[in-house]
């Protein structure tokens, strides 16, 4: 009874992990599609906030288009390593369950949690932060499951 | 010092390198505005100064600042994965997380590109990160090359 119980403990934290290793995996993915799309969203997004014209934003302001576009990709490539080193700690985690793998994860579910509520506060219940609201959600499922471990 | 003391403490370098992405990552989210202001590529590229376009386009100015705070919550994020990682696994001497260390030096050259190939390299955009980016940048180099040894030790004759 006692064998089968800390064998269902392992597997939990394993399932845990896994599902924490999805969501560090879907931001890794996010941060490629957001370094190519990135910046026509960045654009459509402030215009639809404000009183700035899209269709003349590019022409009429192409330096300041050109702002948008590189800070959208710095955006993308700190996306893109924060998801890899989650990713790759989420791995860590599964293989040897160390307590500070799980401890250090938490971050980034705050900080998804951070980013989602930051969507909703600014946009509301959009495309871009219902995938943060998923992301989160999945990641802290998983962060959760594995502190078994 | 001996070969085996630099191997040793090689892990110190890597979490200060971390720590100061920490305290970037402070200032971006404390005053998006600020480090806004501060970007010589927005400066450069606006032709204005940043009370200018404050001035003369608030909303811009918000989204702009706006948008370094975002990046400024996966900045920390990533700097605290990265000590943690660093004063752990690393000092252990596990070699995934030698090559998991490479992730920060690949993010700062990515930062730097985006600029340069967006620009070209002879605006010279890129060059205000160039100071404190490659500072850094060395900080783990070092950190990941003195140790080499202690992740890839020699095969002796068997």
């Amino acid at each position: 009874m006692i064998a089968s119980s800390a064998n269902s403990v392992s597997r939990v934290v394993k399932v845990g992990w896994g599902i924490f290793f999805a969501a560090s995996a879907l931001l890794l993915l996010h941060g490629l599609f957001w370094v190519r799309e990135g910046p026509q969203l960045t654009l459509e997004n402030i215009t639809e906030r404000t009183s700035l014209a899209q269709s003349g934003f590019q022409v009429g302001s192409p330096s300041a288009f050109d702002v948008i576009t590189v800070l959208a990709r710095n955006y993308a490539i700190m996306e893109l390593a924060l998801g890899l080193m989650a990713l790759l700690l989420a791995w860590s985690g599964y293989r040897h369950g160390a307590a500070w793998a799980w401890a250090a994860s938490g971050v980034l579910v705050a900080g998804l949690a951070a980013m989602a509520a930051n969507f909703v506060l600014v946009g509301g219940l959009s495309g871009g932060s219902i995938g943060y609201l998923v992301m989160t959600a999945v990641a802290l499922v998983g962060w959760l499951l594995a502190k078994g471990g | 010092m001996t070969a085996r003391t630099y191997q040793d403490y090689a892990w110190i370098l890597l979490v200060f390198a971390g720590c100061m992405f920490t305290f970037v990552g402070v200032v971006h989210l404390i005053s998006g505005r600020a480090v806004a202001a501060g970007l010589g590529f927005v400066r450069g590229n606006l032709g204005m100064s940043w009370m200018e376009l404050v001035a003369g386009s608030p909303e811009l100015a918000d989204a702009i600042s706006g948008f370094v705070r975002m990046m400024a919550v996966f900045m920390l994020g990533f700097s605290a994965l990265f000590v943690a990682m660093a004063a752990t696994s690393y000092r252990r001497g596990e070699r995934w997380a030698w090559y998991a260390a490479w992730v920060y030096p690949a993010a700062l050259l990515g930062y730097v590109s985006v600029a340069g190939l967006h620009h070209g390299w002879a605006s010279g955009d890129w060059i205000w990160a160039a100071p404190g980016m490659g500072f850094v940048l060395a900080l783990i180099i070092l950190g990941l090359l003195l140790p080499l040894r202690k992740f890839f030790p020699k095969q002796g004759p068997t």
